[in-house]
């Protein structure tokens, strides 16, 4: 009974590797002789192939756009992890040398919840009006990125514009109004700011946004060619301020 | 010797290669190939999205190290452990409806035509459906593509379990391809 079962396993074994091409070749004549002189296990090797080609066109699936973006958002979280480790250590450091006295100030890391506290603050410079058609404000840019016209497309008006120093980062910041409602949007040079935890993060349009609230505004984030923009308003529906940071004016805001 | 004992041997055989450090960038790699495990194993296209992103959201949680190990064969193990964690916490607790997010109905140009999405549901479906030990073989070699070595070592069994458990598994697919019941022997 016991060699009978181990028979019975170990044809079953050659049955497995020959459907799907892997049995060794000295081994493989054999087999096929003995499959040839059997109808029932002919039966059991097609049963095998019918399941190995249908699995096998499931080759074919491919992940969702969502989920793969989903994933790269992860990834991106978990590099800013290890970069903000790694500038903590370096915060530490920095510390010792300020304890001895060789340095005069410090530079923390700066992060999504202080960028956006710039948005409470007012506008030191008013924004020109682009020419007719244009998708971006003139005159206005960080990182040489431009900063999106609004006005004919959202209803949102551009009212000014300020620079600030935080965190040893120069910030650019313009402010929209509409219907009472105003919204700032920052542009944060250089590396990516840290996660913020429990963010929501979402895609529209190719661009992954991460959502949360700070100090009662909704604030999103994303990246323009690896720097970090901030959009925050408060009142402003989340969904309204994921379309405007997605929006691409047909090309002209680089992303 | 038992089947614990050689595997046993097997992961000392392995620990005992050089360790090296799992690729957080190659990672994107295989997210393909783990998503159709994850869908093999769930049975549901959703179930299997929200299983690859806790998978890869549990790898990239800290560095890993590997020893004689592929990535796609560790993150197998890891989705197939993630698998198990979520149905032990789903059996704890009532699971509420899914919300609807308008915000991520953006075109996936990557997603199959309907007709073809309903074929590969039902044959995701019958593979789900399949004993553990069953699914879990024909998972790692015919659905993700490890080599039966791979396989065995992602889930800690000998080799020629792998290939029995894959050929009991082929079997019963077939016969539920046919609409009929199986045959063979049950789950060892």
């Amino acid at each position: 009974m016991f060699i009978r079962s181990r028979q019975r396993r170990a044809i079953e074994r050659d049955l497995a590797r020959l459907a799907d091409g892997t049995l060794e070749p000295g081994r493989r004549e054999r087999v096929e002789r003995k499959v040839a002189d059997s109808y029932e296990l002919q039966g059991r090797l097609g049963d095998q192939r019918r399941a190995v080609a249908a699995t096998r066109a499931l080759a074919a699936e491919r992940a969702p756009l969502a989920l793969r973006l989903r994933r790269r958002a992860l990834a991106d979280r978990s590099r800013t992890r290890s970069a903000a480790f790694a500038l903590g250590l370096s915060g530490v450091l920095a510390a010792l040398v300020l304890m001895l006295g060789s340095l005069g100030g410090s530079q923390g890391v700066l992060t999504v919840a202080e960028a956006a506290t710039i948005a409470v603050r007012s506008p030191t410079t008013v924004v020109a009006e682009p020419r007719d058609d244009a998708a971006t404000l003139p005159r206005v840019s960080a990182a040489g990125l431009p900063f999106p016209y609004w006005e004919d497309r959202f209803g949102w008006v551009a009212t000014g514009v300020r620079s600030d120093e935080v965190g040893g980062r120069r910030l650019t910041t313009v402010f929209y109004r509409s219907h009472g409602r105003e919204i700032a949007y920052t542009i944060v040079p250089g590396s990516s700011l840290p996660a913020v935890p429990h963010a929501r993060t979402t895609a529209r349009g190719g661009v992954v946004v991460h959502s949360s609230m700070e100090g009662g505004r909704r604030v999103v984030t994303w990246e323009r060619r690896g720097h970090t923009c901030v959009l925050s308003g408060s009142g402003v529906p989340l969904a309204a301020l994921v379309k405007l940071a997605a929006w691409r004016g047909h090309g002209a805001i680089p992303y | 010797m038992t089947a614990s004992e050689h595997a046993l041997l097997r992961a000392t055989a392995a620990t005992s290669a050089p360790a090296r450090r799992l690729d957080p960038n190659h990672l994107g790699d295989h997210i393909d190939r783990l998503y159709r495990a994850a869908w093999a194993l769930c049975g549901s296209r959703e179930d299997a999205e929200d299983l690859v992103q806790d998978t890869y959201a549990r790898v990239l949680q800290k560095p890993r190290m590997l020893r004689s190990e592929e990535d796609l064969g560790y993150l197998l193990r890891v989705l197939r452990n993630t698998y198990f964690s979520r149905l032990r916490a789903a059996a704890r607790r009532p699971r509420p409806d899914p919300l609807p997010d308008e915000l991520d109905r953006v075109e996936d140009r990557s997603a199959a035509a309907p007709e073809t999405a309903l074929n590969t549901s039902e044959l995701y479906a019958l593979i789900a459906g399949l004993p553990d030990p069953f699914r879990e073989a024909l998972v790692a070699v015919d659905v993700v593509g490890l080599s039966y070595r791979e396989a065995a070592r992602a889930l800690r069994v000998r080799e020629a379990t792998i290939t029995t458990r894959l050929y009991r598994a082929r079997q019963r697919l077939a016969h539920a391809l046919r609409d009929e019941p199986a045959l063979d022997s049950p789950p060892d």
